[in-house]
């Protein structure tokens, strides 16, 4: 990954495409999961800003990581905002635009409908907790940073948010 | 038959501890194969991980080189083409292109016949309504109508049509997870103006970055937006507006009011600052000063046995939670339709019961 960083840093193109393929399905897996009505439009953006941006990025490639999550995170926000204030512009192509070959973004998506299901009865931070640690494997650490709060914030809404979830999941007698 | 077996689940799949959660959550087994949590959470991932690579857009492709990747990216959709957000925003504005053609179009000799005589007539029906000339056919002064349409200030402000992006833009993401920098403040206001009324999300501010000349890029179409809602705004309130009409009836009413500019404007961010301290009892008050459309936080402090877990800026505001055992309770401010909007949220985790409620204060 560090490796990738630094010649993504140089311009070298074999560099920007390891990365893509590293954290691009991560990131447009959290966009899709967090409800994003064009996960791949999320993920396209996201690259773009940190790709050209990268010349003035220092660090790893896990820093890198987190970078790119912290800015798919704002993305969402911002998608979310436009989405509430121009519900009929934004982001969910009509169906008649969706074309054929698309069936792996489909199970993709129906994919996700179980994810989305399944941390349905958490609170909104709790799911990005619990997503964010899903999707990446992001340490207690890394999602604190990604989401802007003390370590110990976010221990305590995974911990709420686990706990939830296996009560739902006890309640529903799933085995 | 006893308690304990009506609740055979409970049974088979005992509650996991904390500890055990987490390392399920984290990918370990903790020796507890089986449980419900463990295969959701298991079957969670897969999904996750099964994500295609995504399709890249036009501009992202030539980060990534064409015909550099060495296995090809399925295309699962052409939507990332369909919505260019992702691709470059072109720098030209829109408007130059028509303007250019404007411009050609004067050049050429229809083009100055037109505008001169555009120019002539205009000269002559604004030397006709001054009574400087009299031309038959156009209506004479007196006939006009003179309407005005805004003398009082309420009205006014009924007639708003503008919305909140008139003040400031829409908070487009900051860059970086990396590095706080002096943007901060900038992004602070465009985060002010939010209505998002779930934002779940703290501390965008904490994440502002180094770069944002693809902010720019991308706030260009929302400025778009914007100055047309200033432009709304402009002809609507900020300028008196005087409209004469020629009458359709033979006997016009004419009815003329003095302008009177209207002194506020509910887009006009409140020049003076609000102090508001909510107070949730027994739990602690958080108090917070708006100043325009931007809220910061002055304190938060818990009652006896509370503690404060957080308290500061989030995407849309100020944030405050307290906590006490599984007790959790939030007051939330943000700024709605010129209103400080308090959301209070409070979570029992021993019942699992949650409530929210919202409260509104003008801001005069």
């Amino acid at each position: 990954m560090d490796q990738w960083v630094d010649e993504a840093r140089r311009g070298d193109p074999r560099g920007f495409d390891e990365l893509y393929r590293w954290l691009g399905p991560q990131i447009a897996g959290f966009a899709r999961a967090r409800g994003a009505a064009d996960p791949e439009g999320i993920c396209n953006e996201a690259f773009l800003r940190v790709f050209r941006s990268l010349p003035t990025f220092s660090g790893d490639g896990a820093a890198f990581r987190r970078w790119v999550f912290s800015i798919t995170r704002n993305l969402l926000i911002d998608a979310h905002r436009k989405r509430q204030r121009r519900p009929d512009e934004i982001f969910a192509p009509p169906p008649e635009q969706v074309v054929p070959g698309a069936d792996e973004a489909a199970m993709a998506s129906l994919a996700h409908d179980d994810v989305v299901a399944l941390l349905a009865p958490l609170t909104e931070e709790q799911r990005e907790v619990i997503l964010l640690r899903l999707v990446a494997d992001l340490s207690l650490a890394d999602t604190a940073e990604i989401v802007g709060r003390p370590v110990a914030a976010v221990k305590r809404l995974q911990a709420r948010g686990l706990k939830r979830l296996q009560s739902t999941l006890l309640e529903q007698g799933v085995s | 038959m006893t308690d304990d077996d009506v609740h055979g689940d409970d049974m088979t799949h005992p509650e996991l501890s904390d500890e055990q959660l987490a390392a399920l959550l984290e990918g370990r087994s903790a020796g507890i194969d089986g449980h419900p949590v463990a295969d959701a959470l298991g079957r969670a991932r897969e999904q996750l991980a099964a994500e295609p690579v995504p399709t890249p857009g036009a501009a992202l492709s030539e980060f990534l080189g064409v015909g550099r990747v060495t296995e090809p990216i399925p295309r699962s959709t052409q939507a990332a083409d369909v919505i260019d957000v992702t691709d470059e925003v072109d720098p030209t504005p829109r408007r130059i292109p028509v303007l250019t053609s404007i411009t050609a179009f004067i050049g050429t000799l229809s083009g100055k016949v037109l505008v001169g005589t555009t120019v002539a007539a205009a000269s002559i029906g604004g030397a006709h309504a001054t009574g400087v000339v009299d031309i038959p056919l156009l209506p004479d002064v007196d006939d006009a109508a003179v309407v005005e349409t805004i003398d009082d200030p309420d009205e006014a402000d009924d007639l708003d049509v503008s919305d909140d992006d008139s003040s400031s833009d829409d908070g487009d993401s900051d860059e970086s997870g990396e590095d706080s920098d002096s943007d901060d403040s900038a992004d602070d206001s465009d985060d002010s103006d939010s209505d998002d009324s779930d934002s779940d999300d703290s501390d965008d501010d904490s994440d502002d970055s180094d770069d944002d000349s693809d902010d720019s890029d991308d706030d260009s179409d929302d400025s778009d937006d914007d100055s047309d809602d200033s432009d709304d705004s402009d002809d609507d309130r900020s300028t008196p507006t005087t409209t004469v009409t020629t009458p359709t009836t033979a006997a016009p009413t004419t009815s003329t009011t003095t302008t009177t500019m209207p002194s506020t404007s509910t887009t006009t961010a409140p020049s003076s600052s609000t102090t508001k301290a909510y107070s949730v009892a027994g739990v602690g008050t958080t108090t917070v000063t708006v100043t325009g459309f931007q809220i910061s936080l002055v304190s938060a402090v818990p009652a006896a046995g509370w503690t404060l877990d957080e308290a500061g800026p989030d995407a849309d505001g100020v944030e405050s939670r307290y906590v006490n055992g599984d007790l959790e309770v939030r007051i939330d401010f943000e700024i709605e339709d010129g209103q400080l909007r308090v959301r209070v949220r409070e979570e029992n985790d021993a019942t699992d019961e949650r409530s929210e409620r919202f409260e509104y204060f003008p801001l005069s």
